[in-house]
């Protein structure tokens, strides 16, 4: 497959997304508003995104076998989907985490000399 | 994309439906948590609920994007690759008819020359299961197989477990009477087991009945019932009259299914049935234990072919112990044979499977050169649009995605060469029958277009696709596309690596249009190297018709008395020089032979025919010493003989032939002596591609006509009105036997070159293709290089350039490619002609004059080609050019 793209925020490095949504699921599983939620809530809002799109991107990453998903009931006892994280979606958090890092890194490195 | 990966999408599939729905719900799950949560921090429902909604997006283009995220993309691909292609071969429907001409050309040619190979050579019996059907033959000692075998024998191996069926036929001309004159049909007495062991289930009506007491009843073949009885189904229970005898018609066997000896198509069909309730007017189906047949048998399940070949050897060994058939029992049949048929006997059409495989050959050398053609044309595309392409590739579009379209452009080609091939090889195929030879047994080839040629044609076009694509896909993904943003081209054929490809496939084409010309005239020259100039005068004005009396109908005294009247009167007409009949004839299609002896010689086979007075000269032979036969070279009078020369030199030498004696074996071991009165010239009588053999010919002393030809020279040429006169008078001797094969002597020497003929035709139409495709693949290069150059051209002319240096300029670079071309392909035809020599006797190699026609041929239409756009560029404005661009 080509590159990912997402509608996430022109803004966004490309599979950026997918690194949040993986790295929300590290916990345990958790449904689609939750995944949102708590991405917003871990960047203090910073990360304002059009929230529908958070499922194209689920969807991808089921395709792809990062992650598996289940019906479950929701903490107000409604039916709800949960997504959990799988052994191929840990080793890519891994290697998309260094990635970032590296690329952050470099990033900081030209805003601090340049 | 891995295969867990697909599997996860294929199972997605199946779970479509289930999916929106579910989809949905999450998504509203989704909003109204969200409106929750506003409604805590104190928001209205209704604003809150809004709200959610607005933060989520529009939930129909999300459910769209989620649900694509598990399409197979590349089917999606494939679709909008396709959809780009014909796009853009809307854009440009004049290349785009070329390239799907030239496909259906190469396609066409492959498929036309597939169906016969098919028909004769691949295609099974539309037989159930044809492939443990075997044919049983019995050798000679001298190793030639005796093919029609003893009924008694076949009976006998009915009983034995080593075969399932044993299937008899035997074909023969009947006549059928209707209204008027007796016709003469092919009917074939059968095993009355045929239909059913076979499988072969009429389309009208029912099988014979089978049992003894059976009544005399036929079944028509589909065809006699669509031209005879215009397709009346209520034919079936009706009488007709075959010979003398009335049958009934029980059914009509199915268009699929012909016979088992390949070619024949029978009108009719008779059950040979048991002795006793046999039909005694009919040789064949007289059950006599000396009638012989044509047998098929159907090999036992779990019985290997040598298993049954033993069996039946076991069988014969006895048979030929407890048989009380004199000609079995003298004869030195030795051993049976069994040999696998699963497309019946194949004899009648084996002399077609050299020149079938030949033009296979020719027919792949023309697909190859359409594909070298639609290569190059493709590829100069490619190269116009590098800088389309390189725009796309720094936008962003893979490699990969790019060779992608090439070959979706190229299969998009082919699909449509391979869609305009189908009615071209359908009606090229159709010509094909028009060479079979014509004789007593009309040869007859089912040609329409099986599941077969279709799944070939089919093949071939994606096998196109591949072939095509290939190279300007290469291209398109070779390293310096960004590079082709600023870069022009500085030569005819665009940029270095594109360039050698293409003068490589332009030379191709011209090297195969060398070879396939030069076959063609190999194939021309041999008609008139072949043609015999052993008949004087013009054999289109010999006029040929063949009589069958029946033997079942007619007493020998009643036919030698109706046949001496049919010359007399025809003799007598005005407009007929001479008459006279032979039982076969130069060039027939029958041939007789016999064995002669002379005093101090070893006995030899040698042809034989008998002929009337006046013979030689209707036909146009020459009588080179002594005379012709004479009305009193009658039965019971001396019997004599007139021999060729080659026979006079070979038996006497220098010394004079006449008035010695040669003998002939006779039935029960005598013999009859015969006095040679005249020796004739040598002449080509059966076989056009080998010496004038020794003949005897001798004057019906000892037996009647049987299916004798009657020869007619005519002062004009072939003429209806002189033919229906002719017919006249063998109505008024008798109605009661069949006149047929109305031809002429030319017509016959056609027959015998039928294979040169079929070569010749199709080998000049596919060199005439190629020479075409060649043409057009140098013109469209050239003329594409100087629109290209328009500003080159231009600048030259403004800086005074002559005409004759840019013409040079223009033409130089593809003159190499022409002449090499032609040296390749010439070497070729060299090589390939020897091979044709060895496999075609009578056809000479490729010498120098024919690799001179051919490459004179090629020459002049690559000039053409090289000509009309180099003008073109002579022609250009240098200030129009200048100013564009």
């Amino acid at each position: 497959m080509g590159t990912v793209h997402d509608d996430l925020s022109a803004d966004f490095l490309p599979g950026t997304l997918y690194l949040l949504v993986l790295r929300a699921l590290t916990a345990g599983p958790l449904h689609g508003y939750a995944i949102a939620k708590r991405i917003k809530d871990a960047s203090r809002d910073v990360l304002a995104i059009e929230e529908g799109s958070l499922y194209p991107a689920l969807n991808r990453m089921l395709v792809k076998g990062w992650l598996t998903a289940e019906w479950g009931t929701s903490e107000n006892n409604r039916k709800a989907r949960f997504y959990r994280m799988t052994a191929d979606g840990r080793k890519q958090l891994e290697r998309e985490t260094q990635r970032f890092d590296r690329t952050v890194r470099a990033i900081q490195m030209v805003m601090r000399t340049a | 994309m891995n295969i867990r990966e697909l599997a996860r999408r294929a199972r997605h599939v199946l779970r479509r439906q289930s999916f929106d729905a579910e989809l949905r719900d999450e998504m509203q799950f989704h909003m109204d948590m969200r409106a929750q949560e506003l409604e805590r921090a104190g928001a209205s429902p209704r604003d809150a609920a809004e709200q959610a909604r607005r933060e989520f997006g529009s939930a129909a283009r999300l459910a769209e994007d989620t649900g694509r995220a598990w399409n197979f993309t590349w089917i999606e691909d494939l679709l909008l690759d396709l959809r780009y292609a014909l796009r853009s071969a809307r854009r440009s429907p004049v290349f785009t008819l070329t390239v799907a001409l030239s496909l259906a050309i190469g396609i066409g040619a492959n498929s036309a020359v597939f169906t016969a190979v098919n028909a004769v050579l691949v295609r099974p019996l539309s037989v159930k299961e044809p492939e443990s059907l075997a044919s049983l033959t019995v050798m000679r000692d001298d190793r030639e197989p005796v093919l029609f075998l003893p009924l008694e024998f076949v009976h006998q191996l009915e009983s034995d477990a080593a075969f399932t069926d044993i299937i008899g036929q035997a074909a023969d001309g009947l006549s059928f009477t209707y209204d008027g004159r007796a016709e003469r049909i092919i009917g074939e007495a059968v095993t009355p087991n045929f239909f059913a062991a076979l499988g072969v289930v009429p389309a009208v009506g029912r099988p014979f009945s089978v049992g003894s007491g059976a009544p005399a009843e036929a079944v028509l073949s589909y065809r006699f019932w669509q031209r005879r009885f215009g397709g009346d189904k209520s034919v079936i229970g009706k009488t007709i009259q075959l010979n003398a005898y009335q049958y009934t018609i029980a059914g009509v066997s199915p268009p699929s299914f012909m016979d088992l000896e390949q070619g024949l198509d029978p009108e009719v069909r008779i059950p040979i049935l048991p002795r006793g309730s046999a039909i005694p007017q009919l040789q064949i189906t007289s059950g006599a234990d000396d009638a012989r047949v044509l047998t098929m048998v159907r090999v036992a399940q779990g019985v290997s072919l040598a298993q049954a070949e033993a069996a039946a050897t076991a069988r014969f060994s006895e048979f030929r112990r407890t048989t009380a058939n004199a000609q079995v029992v003298r004869s030195t049949w030795a051993a049976p044979k069994l040999a696998r048929a699963a497309r019946g006997f194949t004899g009648n059409l084996s002399d077609l499977r050299t020149p079938l495989l030949l033009l296979l050959g020719l027919s792949a050398i023309v697909f190859l050169a359409a594909c070298a053609n639609v290569a190059g044309m493709l590829l100069a595309r490619a190269s116009a649009r590098r800088r389309e392409l390189a725009m796309r590739v720094s936008l962003g579009a893979g490699r990969a995605r790019i060779a992608r379209q090439m070959f979706a452009e190229a299969f998009l080609a082919s699909l449509m060469g391979g869609a305009l091939a189908v009615p071209f090889a359908y009606a090229t195929a159709r010509m094909l029958p028009a060479f079979l030879p014509k004789g007593h047994l009309n040869l007859s080839l089912d040609l329409t277009p099986d599941a077969r040629v279709m799944a070939f044609t089919a093949a071939l076009a994606v096998l196109t696709g591949l072939i095509i694509g290939l190279a300007p896909a290469l291209r398109s993904t070779s390293g310096n596309l960004t590079g082709s943003l600023k870069a022009e081209s500085s030569n005819v054929f665009g940029d270095t690596r594109a360039h050698i490809v293409r003068r490589i496939l332009v030379g191709t084409q011209v090297a195969f249009s060398v070879v396939i010309v030069v076959v063609a005239a190999l194939f021309v020259r041999s008609l008139s190297d072949l043609r015999p100039s052993d008949f004087s005068g013009r054999t289109s004005q010999v006029l040929l018709f063949t009589m069958k009396p029946q033997p079942e109908l007619y007493t020998k005294d009643r036919v030698r008395a109706i046949t001496s009247d049919v010359v007399r009167r025809v003799s007598a007409l005005p407009g007929v020089t001479s008459a006279a009949l032979a039982e076969t004839g130069p060039l027939s299609s029958r041939a007789e032979r016999t064995r002669v002896k002379t005093d101090g010689h070893e006995q030899i086979d040698v042809a034989t025919d008998d002929i009337t007075p006046g013979f030689f000269e209707t036909v146009g032979l020459r009588i080179a010493q002594g005379r012709d036969f004479r009305a009193g070279d009658a039965p019971g009078g001396e019997r004599v003989a007139i021999i060729s020369d080659a026979l006079a030199k070979k038996f006497f030498g220098t010394t004079n032939a006449l008035g010695r004696t040669i003998t002939i074996p006779a039935d029960a071991g005598n013999v009859r002596s015969f006095q040679i009165i005249g020796v004739a010239a040598d002449v080509h009588y059966h076989d056009l591609h080998a010496a004038p053999p020794p003949i005897v010919w001798l004057g019906f002393q000892d037996s009647a006509p049987y299916m004798p030809t009657l020869h007619v020279r005519t002062t004009n040429a072939n003429s209806g009105a002189m033919i229906a006169a002719i017919m006249k008078e063998f109505d008024a001797v008798d109605k009661g036997f069949p006149v047929f094969n109305v031809r002429t002597l030319d017509d016959r020497v056609n027959d015998a070159l039928s294979s040169e003929h079929m070569v010749s035709a199709l080998a000049s139409v596919f060199g005439a293709l190629v020479l075409l495709l060649a043409g057009v693949g140098l013109y469209s290069i050239l003329a594409y290089a100087v629109a290209r150059r328009t500003r080159e051209i231009g600048l030259r002319i403004a800086l005074g350039s002559s005409v004759r240096a840019m013409l040079w300029a223009v033409a130089s670079d593809t003159v190499a490619v022409i002449v090499a071309g032609i040296a390749s392909g010439a070497v070729l035809a060299f090589l390939g002609g020897t091979f044709i020599t060895r496999s075609f006797p009578g056809v000479r190699g490729a010498d120098a004059l024919a690799l001179g026609a051919a490459a004179a041929a090629t020459l002049v239409i690559a000039a053409a080609a090289v000509t009309i756009p180099s003008l073109r560029a002579t022609r250009v404005d240098p200030l129009l050019a200048l100013r564009t661009d």
